[in-house]
């Protein structure tokens, strides 16, 4: 963190001038995207103060079958004028570039043309190439937004993290087998870094569900803008002959059953307070000479005896969504 | 009311004001976010001394009377909640209305200084919001530290931007400009853009 | 983060000791090992023992001093002759030898018991170069030689002392070295019977954390600098004594005198002129103290009204708030007037006989407050106006403020100048024809002048201050990265030693003010912050302060040993138990415990015991063991076994 500070601040040289009244042009354009329109300002700084008014006012005087130029004046007053009677679309768009070259040049001022899906700035008659960087900026933003997973993919999202753990090392893999000093809190931390990088929310380790008791942290959650959360806890178990030392043996079957367990009680506890409960996973990393639909069968085992427990409560059977299995050992071999 | 609650509902409600320009309707934890960072960024733009409450949780943020004051507003009719949203009535705007129209009055002044943040804040979605929040400097270091209650007065990001201000020699460059071009550095990072627009190396 | 090495002691073997009946071989478990006896039977001697077999006879508490303006520091140690007191017979043999493991590294090392002397230092099987001296001889040569950087003709590396403490620097690879590893054993790791507390101590506390987190080299220099600061602070005292330079300045006046002959004409001539000036000087003096008495009578009425004009605002406010956001009241009555009116409950809808008054609250009856509605746009103008009047006022009151200081500055400078001239003054007076009374008019100026010299030092010690203050914040910020291991640690000791109806925080608080001498952390037990350690009852303050340090060593270290005199003397018999639960935690993560144990009826010893396998513990009992065990009935078996 103190590294990104640092970081951020000797990024100075590279702050232009203008760069909040860009970003809300660039939202003017966006709030009336499709529709064809100059937007007249002279001190750029007063967009600042009648955003909002001039977005009230571009869409209530706005006519599709002619090109009107909306201006700001000084005085805080927005007006308009007809620059084009008639609309036809190829031959306008370079016409209005020319319209507000002129317009920028001789009134000293900036001019924004909105044509549909593009817009552009001009100012005392020359394109304004900042106002085009921050405009990217924020396509690039969106367009990566697109590629973020939200909490209704996360299954997705598990699916890739195994995927992609197929053929990049992992340092918990070692020679074909498990290494010795391999923890929950590793595995854990792995596939938090990979949430992060591949969802769009907040990713939090250790969340504590309960306002009354501290033990009751769960291992993993997601929250997203609208306060969902999902829990997931992660759990591994490794057979005896596959971790790096031939003895070491890590767990059992049984942790399925612990998993639900403590997801019950978290699902419980977590509806009490303020967050709303999207979903609950159980993942379990693990390595093992059975199949993988011998593990399944077995996992689901455990659930439905767990199901049928009394301790088991209706926000967990509402809300749990799946046990993602995890072969620690299902790896790429590189040649 | 008391009046340190009266004065984050008179903010409140201006806020509610400037953001019915564009729509009548806002995504209440959204909106709980512009109130935050305005006044995590207030001692730095406005150089004021307004203070606010708030309990930072992994994960959450609850500003004290944020939610006695919707309460209130929705009992005084002047605005509607439903799930996720606040919609704003004709009623709430009236009646700023009718007080902002008294040019000498402090409310203008107050929604002067407000209204800007608010057109900046808006030019970012909710999901970009969301994103520069959780990246703000105090809600990160907050459960970091063991400090479960802050004060918008101890912003974390008021310092830094204060920092950032004092190696700027452009004087064109302003405020509004620096809150900006962070928030543009945030989600930059956050979605690995490079300055000059490339995906960066891991 | 930062990790670093602590030694594991293994083995300790006392020979001709006659305290003990030698020789004494102690081997030391990785768990728990439990030094036992009556009381004078050398207990405290032998976990003494245990650090000076280490580090040699240091006491840790290391000062630094200034002398002539120069650093110098100090390490205390103890006498040469401590150890040798406890014997009961005097025998220059007397030896301890301590084996002993620091990360991949084998110590054995051996110590005089009879003069303290380092006798030999083998590591990894080769014996460590060097003369043998005594550690206050050593210690000597070392103050001197730092004093006068490094410069000294005797060289410290002639010496055993000199390669072995080098050598512990290299694989503990502590920054500061020997000096940091004394610290650490004797305020961290020893938690001795004069229950020293670290953790309210904000210079420990913040120098044992801040040379985990931060850079070596920064750590070094971020002690280098508080110790430059504590230095440059003395400097500046001294600057008070102006004895050398009056010296100095009546060796000037007597070299003067034999010119006088000569220059008679020329000073009176100059003295025509300086009287001349002084003359002027004081006219500009007196009008600028009228003037500043005047601006400063202006100043405290502008200050008044700026008071005023506050509280009018607030008034307004508080009206204007009133105004604006009224009580609900209106609201509710509109919702729950018809049907109350109508007999009916508006909340369950049974049927209810309500008693409404027009005056009165339709819910409790109180009366109403009705407060006469004022119209709310005048009085947000008169807001307005009266915020513009408080920011006139403010300004009216800045620029006085600015003017007065500049006045001030003018009068500071002419009195400076005026006093200049009348040192001259007198110094020409005294030349031509000397007077012993010009002299005592002199003296006060020349203290004058030293005040300006120390006003100076003052500068350059602010300044490293500054730097200081700096240089703390970095530390702190790198913490923040690494707080969260530190505090799970510190709060599962502090909970395991408070039980469960107690609630324990630590956290690192976002600092408000530039207070040097403010902790870096914050304590909290059941909601309330204890910052000075009055604010705890006895056993409190101990397991705060233990908490405290098991975190330290279980959080940057791998391995540690803990050392408790006799943890149960001050403990009640429910806090004994919560300490066993905690000390068996240390345990079992790989650290070991040594602890001393009376003979008294304490269950904390005794559990600890039963909770291992004899292969896990290794008694010393000094009933058995030493000379001085007058009693040997209570043997530690007996003690074990009466307790059960």
């Amino acid at each position: 963190m103190q590294l990104r500070n640092e970081d951020f601040l000797n990024s100075y040289p590279e702050i232009g001038n203008f760069q909040a009244e860009y970003s809300i042009l660039s939202c003017l354009f966006k709030d009336c995207e499709g529709m064809f329109f100059l937007f007249e300002i002279k001190d750029l700084d007063a967009i600042r103060n009648q955003y909002g008014n001039v977005v009230k006012y571009i869409k209530q005087y706005y006519k599709s079958h002619e090109i009107r130029a909306f201006i700001l004046s000084v005085d805080e007053r927005i007006d308009y004028i007809t620059v084009v009677k008639s609309s036809g679309l190829t031959t306008q768009i370079e016409q209005l570039y020319n319209i507000a070259m002129e317009r920028s040049k001789k009134n000293s001022s900036f001019v924004l043309v909105c044509a549909g899906t593009s817009n552009v700035l001009f100012h005392e008659g020359i394109f304004d190439e900042c106002y085009k960087n921050v405009y990217s900026d924020k396509q690039r933003f969106l367009q990566a937004e697109t590629l973020k997973y939200n909490i209704d993919d996360l299954e997705k999202v598990f699916e890739l993290f195994h995927v992609e753990r197929k053929y990049i090392d992992c340092d918990y893999i070692v020679n074909g087998k498990v290494s010795d000093s391999i923890t929950e809190q590793k595995l854990r931390n792995h596939l938090m870094d990979y949430l992060k990088e591949k969802t769009n929310m907040m990713v939090i380790p250790e969340l504590c569900t309960s306002n009354k008791e501290d033990e009751e942290s769960v291992d993993i959650s997601v929250i997203n803008k609208n306060k969902e959360v999902s829990i997931i806890e992660v759990k591994y178990f490794v057979k005896r002959g596959l971790f790096e030392n031939p003895d070491k043996q890590a767990y059992s079957f049984a942790r399925f059953t612990d998993g639900y367990k403590q997801l019950n009680k978290y699902c419980l506890h977590l509806n009490q307070e303020n967050y709303y409960l999207h979903s609950a996973f159980l993942y379990m990393f693990y390595a093992h000479s059975e199949t993988v639909g011998e593990i399944v069968s077995r996992a689901r085992e455990r659930f439905n005896t767990f199901l049928r427990q009394s301790e088991c409560n209706d926000y967990f059977k509402y809300n749990y969504k799946n046990t993602i299995l995890d072969n620690m050992l299902d790896q790429k071999v590189s040649i | 009311m008391d009046r340190k609650k009266s004065m984050l509902a008179e903010t409140m409600i201006l806020f509610l004001f400037a953001l019915s320009k564009t729509s009548e309707e806002v995504n209440i934890n959204t909106y709980k976010r512009y109130i935050y960072l305005y006044y995590l960024t207030s001692g730095f733009i406005n150089n004021n001394s307004d203070d606010i409450e708030i309990i930072v949780e992994k994960g959450d943020i609850k500003i004290i009377e944020f939610e006695s004051i919707i309460s209130d507003f929705v009992l005084k009719e002047y605005i509607e909640t439903e799930k996720n949203s606040i919609i704003i009535k004709k009623k709430l705007l009236d009646f700023v209305d009718a007080l902002l129209r008294n040019k000498d009055g402090a409310l203008i002044r107050r929604y002067k200084e407000i209204q800007p943040f608010v057109s900046l804040i808006q030019s970012y979605n909710d999901q970009f919001v969301f994103t520069v929040f959780f990246s703000e400097p105090t809600f990160r270091e907050a459960p970091l530290r063991g400090v479960s209650e802050i004060h918008s007065a101890n912003s974390k990001l008021a310092v830094l931007l204060k920092q950032f201000k004092s190696k700027v020699c452009d004087t064109r460059i302003d405020e509004y400009d620096i809150l900006a071009y962070w928030m543009d550095y945030i989600l930059r990072n956050y979605y690995n853009i490079g300055a000059d627009g490339d995906a960066v190396e891991e | 983060m930062n990790r670093f090495y602590l030694p594991i002691l293994n083995r300790m073997r006392i020979e001709d000791y006659s305290l003990y009946k030698c020789p004494l071989e102690i081997c030391f478990s990785n768990k728990l090992n439990i030094v036992y006896g009556t009381n004078g039977t050398g207990k405290s001697t032998l976990l003494m023992m245990c650090f000076f077999s280490i580090v040699g006879p240091y006491r840790g508490g290391i000062k630094t001093k200034v002398r002539q303006e120069h650093r110098r520091d100090n390490r205390p140690i103890y006498e040469d002759s401590f150890f040798s007191e406890r014997m009961i017979k005097s025998d220059t043999n007397a030896k301890v030898t301590s084996s002993f493991t620091i990360d991949q590294d084998e110590y054995i090392v051996t110590h005089s018991l009879y003069d303290c002397k380092l006798l030999c230092a083998v590591v990894n099987g080769r014996s460590l170069p060097g003369k043998q001296i005594s550690y206050r001889t050593y210690e000597t040569k070392y103050t001197q030689n730092r004093a006068d950087d490094y410069s000294s003709t005797d060289r410290l590396d002639d010496y055993l002392i000199y390669h072995y403490q080098e050598q512990l620097k290299k694989s503990t690879k502590l920054p500061g070295g020997v000096n940091t590893l004394i610290s650490m054993l004797l305020d961290v790791m020893f938690f001795d019977e004069g229950r020293k507390l670290t953790f309210w101590n904000n210079d420990l506390q913040e120098t044992i954390i801040g040379k985990y987190i931060v850079d070596s080299d920064f750590y070094e220099q971020y002690c280098e600098k508080k110790l430059t600061t504590k230095a440059l602070e003395s400097a500046y005292k001294k600057k008070s004594e102006t004895y050398n330079y009056m010296n100095k300045f009546f060796q000037k006046e007597r070299e003067e005198k034999a010119k006088v002959g000569e220059d008679t004409e020329k000073l009176q001539r100059e003295l025509f002129h300086i009287e001349e000036k002084a003359q002027r000087l004081g006219k500009e003096l007196e009008k600028d103290q009228l003037l500043y008495s005047r601006k400063n009578k202006e100043l405290l009425t502008a200050i008044h009204e700026e008071e005023t004009v506050k509280e009018e605002l607030n008034v307004l406010e508080e009206t204007w708030y009133t105004n604006l956001f009224p009580s609900p009241y209106k609201e509710y009555h509109g919702k729950f007037y018809k049907q109350m009116i109508d007999g009916y409950c508006p909340v369950c809808g049974n049927k209810h006989d309500f008693s409404l008054f027009s005056e009165r609250c339709i819910v409790c009856g109180e009366w109403l407050q009705l407060g006469d509605s004022q119209d709310i746009i005048t009085i947000d103008t008169a807001r307005q106006n009266k915020i513009d009047s408080l920011s006139e006022t403010k300004k009216k009151v800045e620029i006085l403020s600015v003017e007065l200081d500049k006045i001030g500055e003018r009068i500071k400078w002419t009195r400076k100048e005026t006093n200049k001239n009348n040192i001259r003054i007198n110094e020409i007076k005294a030349l031509i024809s000397p007077d012993e009374d010009y002299r005592e008019d002199s003296d006060k100026k020349r203290l004058e002048k030293a005040q300006e010299e120390r006003d100076l030092a003052l500068a350059e010690y602010n300044s490293s201050k500054k730097k200081e203050e700096q240089m703390k914040k970095k530390i702190e910020e790198s913490l923040v990265d690494n707080f969260t291991t530190f505090r799970t640690a510190f709060i599962r000791y502090a909970s395991s030693f408070f039980g469960e109806q107690h609630k324990e925080n630590l956290s690192l608080p976002f600092s408000e003010d530039d207070d040097l001498n403010a902790p870096l952390m914050k304590f909290e037990l059941d909601g309330k912050t204890r910052d000075e350690d009055y604010m705890l009852s006895e056993s409190q303050r101990i397991f705060t302060d233990l908490s405290f340090r098991f975190s330290v060593l279980t959080t940057f270290h791998n391995k540690s040993f803990f050392i408790c005199e006799t943890p149960d003397s001050t403990l009640d018999i429910f806090h004994e138990e919560l300490a066993v639960k905690t000390f068996l935690e240390y345990i079992e993560q790989g650290n070991a415990l040594i602890l001393s144990a009376n003979a008294r009826h304490s269950s904390l010893v005794n559990d600890l015991y039963k909770h291992y396998n004899s292969n896990d513990v290794t008694v010393i009992d000094l009933t058995k063991i030493s000379k001085l065990a007058l009693i040997t009935e209570y043997s530690f078996d007996r003690y074990i076994n009466r307790e059960r």
